[in-house]
């Protein structure tokens, strides 16, 4: 199971905010890739009717997930696959072990996983002393410096080429440069050797087939390929909503995928993998096997408010547009998953009240839903988990959160209710405002909770008179 | 986990995690397959006719496009007229191109009947060794372990195609006998050999042509089909882009026109 | 559409209780459109902050609130995009479907527009002959530009407004930070938003910042004051009062 540190929301926000380094990162990526992707949307040839359609294709396959799980499996196993279905993490993890025991694996190879994070399989081959090297450029950097990724689709992208350069000279012994090419080639030699010397492979699904019986890997390094061609055993892993029906459904939702990812018209490798190596084939894993997990996902499932969560093709588009993503990045979010996708799926996944400040904190401006590719309503499932918190909810398991902040909104909707309440309560709230200080007739200090905006900025003064009751007194004159 | 799992807790297991999501969905068992899988569309022959069977500027066309695609991955194509022009240029390009490890010239070429009438070995200079991967029927692990060392050697590895698909400029390998993967995928350089009726449009005659050609039906995807679309490359580091990471760093795709 | 039809107008709880210049300005728009107004005295607010806060209870007791008192108007129109998101989009969801309330709440749904749409896509007029000797930039509000659609409504009034310089900003179409009560729970991310928002207001060298919502321009203007900046927040309204 991944560490869990959604408690510390806020903190890190702020030290991300205080970070330097890592605001121009993310101004960075976010400057590049969201435009870039909007763009991409805009010259496909079938406009925003694409990417509907790839939600109905979505949606479909969840609809019938049960049939599309059990065909795509029947047929890896027809192949000579092995399929697990785990129930959760630690069954997932458990199962990798036991098979990486019963093959004598020593040294692992990883493609980009994010289910694979979640799941905190690395700790566990690491601690059964087995070798684990992640083969994506930025997870190797990151697993290089000891930390977590901080995007879904570029998990370095926190580190400055100078940063890499620091780590790779004392990590790798080169010479210091902080030429990009330079430390990739520095990577690509070293994990070369690791490439070829693995026992196992490991990698995610990106979007399994159901007709043909495969999964899919995609990729523009050539990690994945690697990794699961030329160890001797091959293991992926896959959330289980992460299928489609049909074939052709791959057209939409690959082209929407690698826009969504990376502004581009079609990731640099994409393979179908559906069984081990035949008899007859020179090479390939002679083991295949997939891991099915549900870690969560059946609970969400079940839950027609949600369910479109699991129509996520975790390419991180939504993230390259969050306003509040791109202040606190991806650590702030205390789990693998972050920005938008993180703050609904997270919640879900790891406890309601536990996570809340990642439903509560950021301020729903939509710009995930518009750069969605498959058009998965964020801001309504954000606003849902919050009703949950503010009201309490037993089958989600969600207590109340903020008893205080509930009873001043049962006072605010009495006095909404009522125009002379309402009245009173603005006269009353001009007398107090008489306390506060002021600076060129704004408030400079809010008291108690609403401190939190004048810590930055200033706030008007309740007017002398309300426009109401200006024009109740224009329309009463004679 | 304690013991080995057999099959019937692998069943039980199954069982469990498929009742599992039946439950959240609130049903019980789903329409037949064919419902969910689709079935033949009316004017089947008339598009795979369509699709078959391109006019010679249709053709031409999609070369133009596929050229135009491939620029923006760093892609090199090449036109050539016929096959023995294009052994020569391949030949060419191998004598002139250093490896990326070490200075031992090796190339790995599929075993394949288009790249045989490349003719390569005869012509390639002295110090350039040609490894072909044609095996036995059911090569056993001496001759694997063989074949992967003279891949790990080589710095050109030379394949075929099924299909070309312009409009992403992406090849579709699938996996056969005499074909490894890996030769699209270790060498530092891939040289891959097409001919221009293999180019085709887009993804969508691509699935449509691998799920209702009775000709591909045939085969199907096989255990493992790769989309390849341009070299390897990274943008990991501060977003820059850099070709080669861990495929090859550079690729050629000759096109035969003739 | 008969263009001397009544207009009811809900003013919004912020312009009411804060910015009455605003609905001032607003209503001296349509007199100089000849369009006489209506506006209820007992309006209160939509109910949108509880709403975005999770407090689903006290949302729907403000929109019953409105729906009693706007239901009879004929069109209704407000000053704010984020209110008519509220009232056209998620009045409906608040009761049970198929119920008299949601029968209710989607008939004023169908009925309530934001002042520039109004003007602009049900009135047909983007000149309403006013003058700003001035140099303005626009921010697009997140509820109006993303769940209304609007975004050329408020250019279109600007540019023909006499004397007036538009000079768009930096990512105009990015969030201010605002967020409701957003921006008092989790103040470090709502400055972090704003901060860059007001910067890329300052670029402009604008003597104002208009925009559609007095929300984004309280929260906005907020943090120009504090910087002792002389740039004016001004509600289109004011614009085009003028």
């Amino acid at each position: 199971m991944s560490e869990i540190k959604t408690e510390f929301y806020k903190r890190n926000a702020a030290k991300a905010i205080k970070d330097p380094v890592l605001q121009h990162a993310l101004s960075d990526v976010q400057n590049r890739l969201g435009p870039a992707t909007a763009l991409a949307y805009k010259n496909l040839p079938e406009g925003m009717a694409l990417r509907q359609k790839a939600h109905e294709i979505r949606q479909f396959a969840i609809n019938h997930l049960d049939i599309l799980l059990e065909t795509l499996v029947k047929k890896i196993r027809d192949r000579g696959g092995t399929v697990y279905f785990a129930r959760d993490a630690a069954d997932a993890t458990s199962y990798c072990l036991k098979v990486a025991k019963e093959n004598q694996i020593k040294m692992v190879v990883k493609g980009k996983s994010m289910v694979t994070e979640e799941i905190g399989l690395n700790k566990i081959l690491e601690a059964n002393q087995i070798e684990v090297n992640e083969t994506d450029l930025g997870e190797y950097i990151i697993q290089l410096a000891g930390e977590t990724p901080s995007h879904i689709i570029a998990p370095a992208i926190h580190k400055t080429r100078k940063e890499v350069a620091q780590l790779f000279t004392q990590k790798l012994g080169i010479p210091y440069c902080e030429d990009p090419p330079v430390l990739t080639q520095a990577a690509r030699k070293t994990l070369r050797k690791k490439f070829l010397a693995a026992d196992m492979g490991l990698s995610g699904c990106n979007l399994a087939c159901a007709e043909t019986g495969h999964i899919t890997t995609v990729s523009n390094e050539g990690n994945i390929r690697m990794s699961t061609t030329m160890p001797k055993v091959h293991m992926a892993f896959m959330g289980m909503e992460r299928v489609v029906a049909r074939l052709e459904d791959h057209d939409a939702l690959f082209r929407l995928l690698s826009r969504g990812a990376a502004a581009q018209n079609m990731a640099g490798y994409v393979s179908y993998i559906g069984g081990p190596r035949t008899e007859d084939q020179l090479d390939g894993p002679d083991q295949f096997h997939l891991v099915i997990l549900d870690n969560g996902r059946s609970r969400i499932l079940a839950d027609p408010e949600f369910r479109e969560i699991l129509l996520c093709i975790r390419c991180a588009a939504c993230l390259n547009v969050c306003p509040a993503y791109g202040k606190i990045g991806g650590h702030s979010y205390g789990y693998p998953y972050s920005g938008p996708i993180g703050a609904v799926i997270t919640p879900l996944f790891v406890g309601v009240n536990r996570a809340k400040d990642l439903c509560c904190g950021e301020p729903l401006c939509g710009a995930c839903k518009e750069a969605c590719p498959v058009d998965i309503d964020l801001p309504r499932m954000l606003l849902g988990l919050r009703a949950k918190l503010a009201e309490g909810d037993p089958k989600w398991g969600v207590t109340q959160a903020n008893s205080m902040e509930k009873i001043a909104f049962q006072i605010w909707s009495l006095i909404i209710r009522n125009r002379r309440v309402y009245d009173l309560a603005l006269k009353t709230g001009s007398l107090i405002q008489k306390l506060l200080p002021k600076k060129n007739g704004m408030i400079t200090t809010m008291p108690f909770i609403f401190k939190g905006w004048t810590q930055s900025r200033d706030i008007k003064p309740l007017a002398r008179s309300s426009f109401l009751t200006q024009w109740k007194n224009r329309e009463n004159k004679p | 986990m304690t013991g080995p799992i057999t099959q019937e807790i692998n069943d039980a297991q199954q069982h469990e995690f498929i009742m599992t999501i039946q439950k959240a969905l609130g049903k019980s068992s789903g329409p037949a397959l064919p419902e969910l899988f689709g079935t033949a569309p009316n004017d089947l022959d008339t598009r795979l006719n369509a699709y078959i069977n391109k006019s010679q500027p249709d053709r031409m066309a999609l070369l133009d496009l596929f050229i135009e695609q491939a620029q923006l991955l760093n892609l090199a194509v090449r036109p050539v007229e016929n096959v023995s022009r294009a052994g020569l240029a391949i030949q060419e390009f191998i004598e002139q191109t250093q490896p990326e490890w070490g200075t031992q010239k090796s190339v790995i070429a599929w075993h394949h009947p288009l790249i045989e009438q490349l003719n390569l070995g005869k012509n390639l200079a002295d110090d350039i060794t040609l490894f072909t991967t044609r095996s036995s029927s059911a090569p056993d692990s001496k001759e694997r372990a063989q074949i992967r060392s003279q891949l790990i050697n080589s710095y050109i590895g030379i394949s075929a195609a099924d299909f070309c698909v312009a409009q992403s400029a992406t090849l579709v390998l699938r996996t056969r006998p005499h074909q490894p993967r890996a030769v699209s995928l270790v060498p530092s350089i891939h040289v891959a050999v097409i001919t221009l009726d293999q180019i085709i449009e887009n993804l969508t005659e691509l699935y449509f042509r691998l799920k209702w050609d009775p000709e591909e039906q045939k085969l199907g995807l096989t255990n493992c089909m790769t989309f390849i679309s341009g070299p390897s490359k990274t943008g990991d580091i501060e977003l820059v882009m850099v070709h080669g990471a861990h495929g090859p760093r550079q690729m050629i795709v000759y096109v035969i026109t003739g | 559409m008969d263009k001397n039809k009544p207009v009811t107008l809900f003013i919004q709880c912020l312009v009411d209780s804060l910015y009455p210049e605003v609905g001032e300005n607003m209503v001296q728009v349509f007199e100089k459109l000849g369009i006489s107004v209506d506006i209820p005295l007992d309006q209160t607010c939509c109910g949108q902050p509880a709403f975005n806060s999770g407090y689903r209870r006290e949302a729907t007791t403000a929109a019953k609130r409105f729906i009693e008192i706007f239901e009879s108007a004929k069109i209704i129109v407000c000053p704010s995009g984020s209110c008519v998101d509220m009232v056209k989009h998620q009045y409906p969801g608040l009761f049970k479907d198929g119920s008299l309330w949601q029968n209710r709440a989607k008939a004023v749904s169908a009925k309530i527009f934001e002042l520039t749409q109004y003007l602009v896509d049900v009135l047909g007029v983007e000149d309403v002959g006013a003058t700003f000797n001035g140099k303005v930039t626009y921010h697009d509000s997140c509820h109006l530009l993303r769940n209304l659609g609007v975004a050329d409504q408020p250019r279109k009034l600007i540019a023909n407004v006499k004397d007036i310089q538009l000079v768009e900003m930096a990512d105009s179409e990015k969030c201010c930070g605002f967020g409701g009560t957003f921006s008092v729970k989790y103040p470090d991310i709502s400055t972090a938003i704003l901060e860059e928002k007001v910067d890329n207001i300052i670029a402009t060298g604008a003597d104002a910042v208009v925009g559609c919502d007095v929300s984004c321009l309280m929260n906005i203007q907020g943090m120009l004051n504090r910087r002792n900046s002389s740039i004016k927040s001004l509600h289109i309204a004011q614009i085009l009062a003028g």
